[in-house]
């Protein structure tokens, strides 16, 4: 698929106040707005969660979408919820007391008003719901217990519980409950987008109907935390998410691989331990895909070494090609440059004009068409703005979606620079665990696995797969075939390969039905 | 040269050394043209020796289903890694169903030959194909369309007996990827999920295919190594022990005729045996080449000699310089002869090394060894196990390692050599210790401390029809307990099925969903140890109707979940059983979900589980207004 012919690519309506809020619009045009560097694996499932959820509640859950609409769409903050879990640090202090119930709830929602948590109406709900303060303790510490990421430094506002169902969903918000976007920063809005413009959108849509289904026990046990309050929508979206291409071939990879693991059919949310990374995985791989098609080079491939007690050939190929990849997103804003900006600038030469009207023209046509609006007034020549106009691109993608390949990698445990000091592909074994339970669908004899996990990511690992991605003076057979046998043992060790016969290895899917061992 | 001119072996040796020589050739030797069943009979020729022969193991179960006079007849296919004895057994069979004996005597070496034969006064033909690898192209060739067709009529024949049939022998990997070079439009292309469902299931008939699937890599390594031993030690030719024992290759100072006693001694056997039977309890098999390859590096095997096996020369320099010590069979059974890198080729001393014997040891047992010689609470057992060894006691090579070591000595050369010497002693400790002795337990020299239970608590009731002991089920539920909840559990009455409040395998699972007692319930929940295809199997069954969800108990799950009953945390020792384990707790709580389900009506209480004193679980019922 050429997902970068023009009937595929949209561009962002230009009245949308997403344009208007940007310094310059450009890798936006690329890549979406917005990819955020910063936010992790969960964060971005969650802020999916939400807006998913938003969908389904207007009856729209994963409906088509395109570049060139927005769709507005509600959240909700869940106040007293998330004070309840995590602006409360008196609860445990109360409940230990040895007092009678209603002072203890006296006390607490007295603290708990002093906190900012009210109004007391929300609260005395609560008193009501639970017939022992010691019960409600205990279901918070409970609640409490399964934190996303409980190491992170964040506020108060913007910590999560697991998403248990739809009642414990919430937008990330300020300390003053606005939204901001620097927790959720919008690559959970292209997530849904993205999935919304997959073939399989309709198969995705009955597994996630059933988890947004309130009645489900989980969730009306986090329900109870909660006020009445808290299910109407507070938080208005006007939904300028932009996605510019109508099909991209990581859309589909992604629904595949999420459909994968949803109907193995783990119990309750455990497939969200898989889904999760597998998401981040496949943004970062969107991103380096389209950087190299915009770029005009090859579907990227990434080099991955098993880890080998001493330094092999393998480790440096995998750097080499690592920094290969981190390149690429400055590769396709040079080229995006080169063929969208430069080609329709308006230049000194037009005879048409005069020579400050064609420097007015070029400012104009920048602004119109990439939201760019220096603040300095003065420019000498068109040389000169676009000098600027390119250092302020460079800088803002050096800064923000350039660094989405390494972080995103870092994140699900692609990336590391474990026994050396430089960054390279080196998959941890839970990453290595999701990709088998995604790519293995019973069994799958071992050179099939190693070519699926090319053509599906792009990883090389064994001599095959490096051969054809590899120079042929970088490629050397032995380094790979050693560190495929790296890869075999670490499977085996994981419990997810059996081998046959010299030669003839399985590997297995841990979780399918009929591979029980 | 041609053979005829070239002097042949059996003129120039001895008969005992021709024999040695001959025998030399089963050991890690490099194989030039020697012991593939294709070549051996040449080869024996050359020496004048009898090649090693007992009768193949499946040989039996082979000839059963064939009976062509009374109708018996079926399609085989024999898969197996190289050197299981598949191209012997087709032999064997060939010349039982009536064919002439090109086979036998290796004048044919066909891939493939067609035998007439009458399967109840039906006139049938019989395909033999004896390599499959040599006979399917090579990889990336086209398949030549008398080969192509060859292989669809099998296909058929699987599906429709009628006058042909199929006898095929073929190494599991390359029966595979023959079967992936097929062109797509063949209609024997379907057939290659059928083959993989009998790899990857064990099994050895499929419903709807007259098809006898034998993988010969299940054969018991135990099994193997029985008969072997008796071949081997049964054979004639060691009677140049009474007839040559001049000969100092033959004299009671040579390591031959020391590594062949003990080879004999029955206690040794035993041990052994004990030990391969520990490796097929632990899924790993040992082809018949390299069970015989073990027992002739076991008596040849020699780090000083070329290729690391003696020749019986070899054996007469170490045997009149009174080096005997040097090739001593307790090393030489682990492949300590060989440099590291050829004994990882050798599926036989990986599987051994396994059990990390030599390596392995405790505070008693070096004590023993270091210092048994002085010490004089260890005197009396180091004379017993060790001293009053008449074969092996006396190492004057040891005895300078150890003394340079006790004495601390600051100009120590070199403490790999003590540290090499020290693993054999430990081994040699380990098969003259006898089974049974609690203080000192020859399995505690290994990695599988709990081996004795095992073999005593586990297997033997098991082959025997008896259920096993109750603290057994105990002991293993502690560990599962331990891990699945994630709390420091003791010794518990049931069986907790825990999950997180997040996900079902969280580290510490502390919401209850249900309880299996130990003791049977009325409901139908069971945990017993149920014996399937010789190896244990621990199974749970949830409510009167549901499945059991087996758990296979391979020793060295066995080994991880008495670790942890006993304290380990269930990362160390084996990540692979951790993960085995919490894979069977999520097939387990599938099981709970779908009978749960099933059964319907309200859903219960939450209700936490909270360690009390003493390791024991309560539950905290939550009353909460669901």
């Amino acid at each position: 698929m050429n997902f970068l012919d023009p009937s595929n690519v949209g561009s962002i309506p230009r009245g949308s106040g997403a344009f208007s809020d940007v310094s310059i619009w450009l890798e936006e045009a690329i890549f979406g707005h917005r990819l955020w560097y910063r936010q992790t694996p969960w964060l971005i499932f969650l802020e999916f969660l939400g807006v998913a959820d938003a969908f389904a509640r207007k009856g729209a859950l994963f409906a088509p979408t395109t570049p060139e609409e927005t769709t507005p769409y509600d959240l909700r903050f869940r106040t007293t919820l998330r004070n309840v879990l995590f602006n409360n640090d008196s609860l445990p202090r109360i409940a230990a007391q040895k007092r009678d119930d209603p002072s203890k709830w006296a006390e607490w929602i007295d603290e708990m008003l002093k906190a900012g948590a009210g109004p007391a109406g929300r609260l005395d709900e609560l008193q009501r719901r639970f017939a022992r303060f010691d019960d409600f303790a205990e279901l918070v510490a409970l609640v409490r217990q399964t934190a996303i990421e409980p190491g992170s430094n964040r506020r108060w506002s913007s910590r999560f519980v697991f998403p248990f169902g739809v009642g414990a969903l919430f937008s990330d918000a300020t300390l003053q409950m606005k939204r901001d976007y620097n927790v959720f920063g919008r690559t959970g809005e292209l997530l849904y987008l993205m999935l919304t413009r997959s073939s399989k959108a309709d198969r995705l849509k009955a597994h996630f109907e059933g988890f947004f289904d309130p009645a489900q026990p989980k969730n009306r046990l986090v329900a109870l935390l909660g006020s009445e309050s808290d299910e109407t929508p507070d938080l208005s979206m006007k939904g300028e998410m932009f996605l510019p291409y109508r099909q991209h071939p990581a859309f589909e990879r992604l629904a595949a691989d999420w459909l994968a693991v949803l109907d193995i059919g783990l119990p309750d949310q455990d497939g969200f331990a898989h889904l999760v990374p597998l998401a981040s995985l496949h943004v970062m791989l969107y991103q380096l895909e389209t950087a190299a098609a915009v770029a005009g080079t090859s579907r990227p491939t990434l080099v991955c070494e098993m880890i080998a007690p001493k330094r092999e050939l393998v480790r440096q190929r995998s750097i080499a090609s690592y920094y290969a990849n981190d390149a690429l997103s400055r590769q396709a804003l040079a080229a995006y440059q080169r063929d969208y900006v430069l080609a329709q600038m308006p230049t000194e030469h037009d005879p048409d004009l005069e020579p400050g009207e064609a420097l007015d023209d070029a400012r104009d046509f920048l602004r119109r068409s990439f939201s760019y609006g220096p603040k300095e007034e003065h420019f000498g020549s068109i040389e000169d703005l676009l000098a600027k106009f390119e250092q302020t691109g460079e800088a803002k993608l050096d800064a923000n979606c350039g660094l989405v390949h390494s972080s995103f990698g870092r994140y699900i445990g692609l990336i590391s620079r474990r026994g050396t000091n430089r960054n390279r592909y080196a998959p941890t074994d839970a990453l290595l665990k999701t990709l088998v339970i995604a790519r293995v669908p019973k069994r799958l004899e071992f050179g099939k696995f190693l070519s699926e996990m090319f053509d599906q990511y792009g990883f090389v690992f064994g001599p095959i797969e490096a051969k054809a991605a590899l120079d042929p003076d970088s490629f050397d057979e032995t380094t790979f075939e050693r560190n495929k046998e790296r890869l075999e043992a670490r499977l085996s060790s994981m419990g997810m390969l059996k081998r046959l016969s010299d030669g003839c290895a399985y590997v297995l899917n841990p979780f399918s039905q009929a591979a029980s061992r | 040269m041609r053979r005829s001119e070239r002097q042949l072996p059996r003129d120039v040796l001895s008969a005992s050394d021709a024999w040695i020589s001959f025998l030399r050739g089963y050991g890690p030797v490099n194989r030039v043209g020697s012991m593939f069943a294709e070549t051996i009979r040449e080869r024996a020729d050359d020496y004048g020796v009898e090649p090693l022969h007992f009768e193949h193991p499946k040989l039996d179960q082979l000839l059963r289903s064939l009976d062509p006079a009374s109708g018996r007849m079926t399609n085989i296919v024999l898969t197996g890694t190289a050197g299981d004895g598949k191209t012997s057994l087709l032999n064997e069979v060939w010349g039982r169903l009536g064919g002439d004996d090109r086979r036998a005597t290796g004048a044919n070496r066909d891939d493939c030959l067609e035998l007439r034969v009458e399967v109840a006064g039906r006139p049938c033909r019989v395909h033999f194909i004896f390599e499959f690898s040599g006979f399917a192209p090579s990889k990336g060739e086209v398949w030549p369309a008398e080969k192509l067709d060859l292989v669809e009529r099998f296909v058929k024949a699987a599906r429709q007996p009628e006058d042909e049939f199929f006898i095929i022998a073929a190494n599991d990997g390359k029966l595979v990827q023959a079967w992936d070079s097929l062109p797509e439009e063949s209609p024997a292309k379907a057939f290659a999920s059928v083959i993989e469902d009998l790899l990857a299931a064990d099994h050895q008939a499929i419903d709807g295919y007259d098809l006898l699937f034998l993988n010969l890599s299940r054969m018991r390594t135990a099994e193997i190594l029985a008969h072997a031993l008796d071949c081997l030690l049964g054979r004639r030719e060691w009677d140049c022990f009474d007839t040559q024992s001049e000969d100092p290759a033959y004299s009671p100072s040579s390591p031959l005729w020391r590594n062949f006693k003990i080879m004999s001694d029955e206690g040794f056997q035993r041990r052994l045996l004990a030990m391969a039977d520990l490796c097929d309890m632990n899924g790993l098999h040992v082809s018949i080449r390299e069970i015989l390859l073990l027992l002739v590096n076991s008596l040849l095997g020699h780090a000083g000699s070329g290729e690391h096996v003696m020749l019986p020369d070899d054996i007469r320099a170490l045997s009149s310089t009174g080096r005997a010590y040097e090739a001593a069979i307790y090393g030489n059974l682990f492949g300590a002869n060989l440099p590291p890198a050829k004994q990882d080729q050798y599926a036989v001393f990986r599987h051994f090394g396994t059990f990390r014997l030599g390596q392995e040891t405790t505070n008693l047992f070096d004590n023993l060894l270091i210092f048994g010689v002085e010490d004089e609470a260890f005197m009396e057992d180091h004379k017993r196990l060790l001293a009053d060894d008449p074969l092996y006691g006396d190492n004057p090579q040891f005895e300078v390692l150890r003394r340079g070591y006790v004495d601390a000595e600051e100009d120590r050369t070199s403490t790999e050599a003590f540290v090499n010497g020290l693993a054999n002693e430990r081994r040699r400790l380990f098969f003259r210790l006898e089974e049974g002795d609690p203080r000192l337990d020859p399995w505690k020299l290994t990695v599988f401390h709990s081996a004795d239970s095992y073999r005593r608590r586990v297997l033997a009731p098991g082959r025997e029809g008896r259920p096993v002991e109750p603290v057994v089920l105990k002991t293993l539920v502690c560990g599962l307990n331990r891990i699945w909840t994630g709390m420091l559990v003791g010794d518990l009455d049931r069986l907790y099925l825990s999950t997180g409040l997040d996900f079902s395998s969280a580290p510490i699972s502390d919401i209850f969903l249900y309880e299996v007692p130990l003791q049977a319930t009325l409901h139908g929940d069971r945990i017993e140890v149920e014996f399937r295809d010789g190896l244990p199997v621990l199974k749970v069954s949830l409510g009167r109707d549901g499945r059991g969800t087996d758990f296979p108990l391979h020793l060295v799950r066995y080994e991880f979940l008495t670790r942890v009953a006993g304290g380990a945390l269930p990362n160390s020792f084996s990540k692979e059983c951790n993960e085995d384990v919490l894979a069977f707790k999520s097939r387990l709580l599938s099981e709970y979900h779908k009978l749960r389900q099933e059964i319907g009506g309200p859903p219960p209480q939450l209700s936490v589980l909270v360690q009390e004193a003493r390791g024991t679980l309560s539950q905290k019922h939550l009353s909460l207004p669901l």
